[in-house]
Formats: C-alpha cells, structure tokens, sequence
C-alpha cells in the first residue's frame, strides 16, 4: 500500500491539475499579475510539480530505509 | 554588429567541444552515451540543453502569435507532465540500458526480445521521425538567417550549421553537447530574461500588452471550449500523448543512458520543471508582438526575433541570435549523434552488413548523418512550415515506441511480434491519419494511433507464445553485458 504513495503524488496529483481541472481552469478572468488565469494556472504548477517530486523522492526514501 | 557576436559566440562553443575532450577515452560506449559517467549536474545539462531547443525559443513564441493560447497550453502542459513521467520511468530505462548494455532503444529491443526483426522496425522508425525533429532545428535557423543576413543563400546558411553540429560530435561524440550546453543554456535564458523584461518596461507592465492583445484577438487569451472553435479535445490529448512521448524518442533514450546512475537521473527530473520558470518571460514576449509589431502574419516564427530586434541594441539581438542558434545546433549535434549510433550498430553492423569492419562502419554512419541532415534542410527550404507543427508530427512517431518500452519495463507476456506489431500499426496509422488531414473526434490523431499500437501490441502478444522477464521482475543486480556480447560474436 505504501509503495503506490510516491506515485500517487509524484505523478497523479500533477496530471489531475492540468488535465483534469482544465475545464476548471481554463479562463481569462482573474488576472494575475496581469497574466490570464489559465496561464498563471500553469506557472504555477511549474514549482509544484517539482514540490510533487520531491516529496514522492522522499517518500521512496524514507521506504528504502525502512526495510 | 549582430553578426560578429553571433561568430564570436559559435567560436567560443567550438573551445567548448575541444575542451570537452578531457577524460575521455577511445570507447565506442564513451562516445556514444559519455561512458555513462554523467554525474547529477553534468546530466542535467545535457537534458535541458538538448530539451530546450530553439522549438523554444523561436517556436514557441511563433506557436502563440499564430494561435493564441490553444498552442501556448499545449506546449506548456506536454513539457510540464513529461517531467513526472520522466521521473518514473527513466531510472527504470538506464537500468535496462546498464543491464542489456545498451546504447541505443534498437540494442535495448534486440537484446530484451532476442529478435533482430524487431530491431530493425525500431531501427527505421527511428530514422524517419527524427526526421521533422531536424527540420524544426532548421526552421528556426532559417528564421535567424532570415533576419540577420538576408543576403546569404538560405540552403548554404543551414548547410553551414548542418556542418557546424557534427563538428561537435566529431570532436567528442556526446561530452561536446554536454558541455557546449553550458554556454548555449546561459545565452539562451539570458536572451529570454533580457526580451522579456525589456518589452515589460516598455509597454509599462504586463497588464497593458494583455489588454492589447485582448481587444486585437479576444479569443486569443483562453482555449475555447466550445462552439465550431472548440480545442480542448486537442490540447488535452496532446499533452497527455506528448507528455508520454517526451522520454520514448530516440534521442532522449540515448541522452538518459549518459547518467551515472539512478539517482542521477531521478535528482535531474526532480529540478526540471523549476527550469520552466523562463516560460513567462516568452510568452510576454510573443503577446506583445502579437499587440504591437502586425504584419508577421505570413511568418509567425518571426515574432520573438522581431520583439528583440524591436526593443534591443544590435549587440544585445546578437547575443539572443547566438543563443538561439547555438541551442539548435546543440540538439542537431545531439539528434545526429543517436542517428549515427543507430544507423551503425543496428542498420549496418546489426543487419546489413554485420561482418564490415569499423572503418566501413563509420564512413557509412558519416554519410547517414549528411543524408539526414540534408533531407532536414531540404524539407525545410520546400515546405515551410509552422515550427510547432513540427514537433506534432515528430511526436507522432516517438510516442508509438512509448507501449513497447513498457512491455520490455513491466510485461511478462509481451512478445517481439507483439510489440513490432504494435509499434508498424502504429506508426502506420499515424501517417495516414497524418497524409489524409484527419482529426478523429478533434483528438490528436498520434493518442488516436497509440491506441492502435496498445491494442495490437496486447492483443498480438497473448495470442503468440513466449514469456520472457521484466526488467523490473530481474533480481540479479550484475550486468548481463558481458554475456550478451559473447553471444553476439
């Protein structure tokens, strides 16, 4: 159970955000930082995307350890 | 001006290649994947050097003044996810590389299936879809050339980069574009930084070039989602398609074997996607030629190097020609190299002729690669074509090796006819599709194609007999190299 973890994170939870919410996030309005929504949207998950990594890289780890 | 800087710069990468040289030793396995010495830092910059090409940097902002957001959320979304995907099956590829002592994907498919067929249809694969990948270097090129010295003779222009890239190969096989990258990943965030702020401080924030852009072409800000204009089927599968397909091209299967290790490769993937960051600064740059600087309708590609020219000092525009430039004959280096390993060890040395000594081999890789590169140019001088869609129709052909590396990673039951099977249905339906202008469900048609691919590949596999190991099924941590090259002889 705990091995489906890093991959859940690492990888499922950056797919969800910009494939999933698409139709979510797929607007003009708010503007951020003059940018359109659906572009800050993107920027954002550049950082996050690695925040998702290294927690899925510390998860494997952590396991690697534990056995 | 802007062409001495231009010169200067490409003399400076060549040093580069030359000092490159240090360390290294006279193997086969160095010059084609740098003796998988690579550590975390050296690895990293080769994957972001041959990732960024000038596909970025001219392309990208092309992609945007020709279609807006549509091409811009594709673009963004497709490199984004590659890099978690990356992230878990990369590790997985270099141990198979390490294990099968591959150097190319065709050696991992011969020595994983023991079928020489197989081989070969993953050999020829290869060799036609790097092909757009070329000519999207030379279209970028060609826009340069366009600019900065409109007299040249535009064939002659990219004849000379063409010769210019395999120069580095031929100087230090695969350490050249590791460390030209250097310098070409400094120029070319510099140039990005440099244009960005540049047309942010004179059109007095990003707010007012938005605005512009919303009034010239409202649609041009969000991807429409419904009504005859509808794109979201589109962007999303190409992202999800792309985003598989990112790792499984030629090139980028050889690029990872350079890395030390595992944990070399899976550290590199971790910081990608903060290299992103300059993303901002380019599509600023393309709003605001796309509010300001009309006119380049007929050659979109144009609008960054015409935002430059706009805002800049010539000796500034050098230094972003420079970087521009030396980013595309960096991944033609890099593109030539996997072309030159695949057509000698695979294509000659593999099946046609597998007795020819090593001084035959490698005149006939030599002349693989000047025929590459010269169809690339050629295509790119008749069929001019928006830079973006170029790296569609390359990405139609990478992605279909993308199920049978999976078979080799995780399948049992996975057959080498099963896989070939799959990989010429699907790269057969993707041309089709392609030739005949068809958009099944406003779907990229290269998903539609995998799909194909994923079946057959199934299907074909469980009704032919034979089971052979996983990779991630092998318990023994030694190298089979040794084994597999006796067998070979």
């Amino acid at each position: 159970m705990n091995r489906i973890w890093p991959f859940i994170i690492g990888l499922l939870v950056p797919f969800f955000a910009v494939v999933a919410l698409f139709p979510w996030y797929d607007r003009v309005h708010p503007l951020v930082w003059g940018f359109p929504f659906l572009f800050f949207w993107m920027f954002l998950w550049f950082p996050l995307t690695a925040l998702c990594l290294l927690c899925a890289w510390l998860l494997e780890r952590r396991q690697m350890e534990g056995q | 001006m802007q062409m001495f800087v231009l010169i200067i710069a490409l003399l400076v990468s060549l040093a580069l290649a030359w000092m490159s040289r240090r360390g290294q030793t006279q193997s086969l396995e160095d010059f084609l994947v740098a003796g998988r010495s690579l550590g975390t830092p050296l690895f990293y910059l080769l994957a972001v050097g041959e990732i960024y090409s000038i596909g970025t940097i001219i392309g990208f902002p092309g992609g945007i003044y020709a279609g807006g957001a549509v091409y811009a959320i594709w673009f963004l979304g497709y490199i984004l996810l590659a890099y978690p995907v990356g992230y878990f099956i990369n590790p997985l590829l270099w141990r198979a590389g390490k294990y099968y002592g591959a150097e190319t994907g065709p050696d991992l498919f011969l020595r994983h299936f023991r079928s020489r067929g197989l081989m070969l249809v993953m050999a020829i694969a290869s060799l036609i879809f790097v092909i757009p990948w070329g000519q999207l270097q030379f279209s970028g090129l060609e826009v340069l050339l366009k600019a900065f010295a409109p007299h040249l003779n535009v064939t002659l222009g990219l004849s000379l980069a063409g010769i210019l890239a395999f120069a580095y190969i031929l100087i230090a096989g695969m350490r050249a574009p590791a460390m030209v990258s250097i310098l070409k990943d400094t120029l070319l965030i510099a140039s990005i930084l440099i244009v960005g702020i540049a047309v942010i401080i004179i059109a007095a924030g990003v707010l007012p070039i938005v605005h512009h852009v919303a009034k010239a072409n409202p649609t041009f800000l969000a991807v429409p989602k419904a009504g005859p204009k509808d794109a979201m089927p589109y962007v999303l599968s190409t992202i999800v398609f792309q985003a598989l397909g990112f790792y499984t091209s030629p090139f980028s299967i050889q690029y990872n074997f350079t890395a030390k290790s595992e944990t070399s490769v899976k550290k590199a993937q971790m910081v990608m996607p903060l290299y992103m960051i300059m993303y901002p600064f380019l599509i600023i740059s393309a709003f605001f030629s796309l509010a300001y600087l009309r006119g380049l309708n007929k050659n979109p590609d144009q609008s960054f190097i015409a935002a430059a020219m706009h805002v800049l000092p010539p000796w500034l525009v050098g230094l972003v020609a420079a970087g521009a430039a030396l980013s595309a004959i960096l991944v033609l280096a890099g593109v030539s190299l996997a072309i030159s390993s695949i057509a000698a060890k695979n294509l000659i040395r593999g099946y046609l002729a597998p007795r020819a000594t090593d001084a035959t081999v490698e005149r006939w890789t030599k002349v693989a690669v000047g025929i590459y590169l010269l169809i690339s140019i050629l295509l790119t001088v008749l069929t001019p074509t928006l830079m973006l869609n170029l790296i569609n129709t390359a990405y139609y052909g990478f992605t279909q090796f993308f199920p049978g590396l999976m078979a080799l990673l995780f399948w049992r039951k996975a057959t080498p006819i099963g896989v070939g099977a799959g990989l010429v249905a699907g790269d057969l339906a993707a041309l089709a599709m392609y030739f005949a202008h068809l958009q099944p469900w406003g779907l990229n048609l290269g998903l539609v194609a995998l799909v194909v691919n994923i079946i057959l590949t199934a299907g074909v596999s469980l009704a032919t007999p034979g089971e052979r190991t996983p990779l991630v099924a092998l318990k023994a941590a030694g190298s089979q190299t040794q084994a597999v090259s006796a067998a070979e002889r």
